[in-house]
């Protein structure tokens, strides 16, 4: 799972389970951030229920969910 | 000196037969009672293998106010027992959503391998049909499933 930060061009991988500690971390420093979550195509439903539910468990209440087009 | 008609007279005439003039309203009772707290289910489970979530929450919504949206792996999707092709969830979904004034919560239950195309796909159908609370079932992930992640 690759995560990018706004405008930054550099990109992060991790697993999803990182993500509940990087959003509380994250958030901390921007209240009105908004996780975008774009899932490929082909990539099966489970893996984006894994990525929205560490997110939950975050409590991150401001998601999007995208398609990821450029592949 | 004896004692006519006095209550040292009187026997006992205990009926032996079980009283039936109640039964009737027993029987209405009961008949009010069930059609008050039965829910009649509205499709039948299909063979899905479940995606896992540790944050997942019942809906608090009632039962007739949820519609499923089953997606199988294949991407078939099934509404309230029967196949449904994609480019139609929009015409059953929408007139549902306004005959519920806009209580209607879609419940999209997907197998855990379905590839997101068809997920996004029926999305947008749902943001066609004016839906705007949607939830992804899943089953509740143990601690320990979820370590092994």
């Amino acid at each position: 799972m690759d995560v990018k930060r706004g405008e930054s061009t550099s990109i992060q991988q991790m697993r999803p389970d990182d993500i509940e500690a990087l959003w509380r971390q994250e958030v901390t420093a921007n209240p009105n951030l908004i996780a975008a979550v774009k899932t490929h195509p082909d990539a099966p439903h489970r893996f984006m229920i894994d990525v929205l539910d560490s997110l939950q468990l975050a409590g991150a209440e401001r998601i999007s969910l995208q398609i990821l087009e450029d592949f | 000196m004896s004692i006519k008609g006095g209550a040292l007279d009187r026997k006992s005439k205990a009926s032996s037969e079980i009283p039936s003039s109640s039964l009737a309203d027993i029987a209405f009772l009961l008949l009010i009672f069930f059609m008050v707290t039965t829910v009649f289910q509205n499709d039948k489970d299909r063979p899905i293998n479940w995606a896992e979530a540790e944050a997942t929450e019942k809906i608090d919504e009632k039962v007739k106010n949820i519609l499923n949206i089953w997606m199988e792996r294949d991407g078939s999707i099934w509404i309230n027992d029967a196949p449904v092709e994609m480019a139609e969830v929009r015409a059953i979904v929408a007139p549902l959503y306004a005959q519920s004034e806009r209580h209607l919560v879609i419940s999209i239950r997907g197998d855990r391998d379905t590839p997101y195309s068809y997920m996004d796909q029926v999305q947008k159908e749902l943001v066609a049909a004016g839906v705007v609370r949607v939830v992804f079932a899943t089953t509740l992930e143990r601690q320990m499933t979820r370590a092994r992640r």
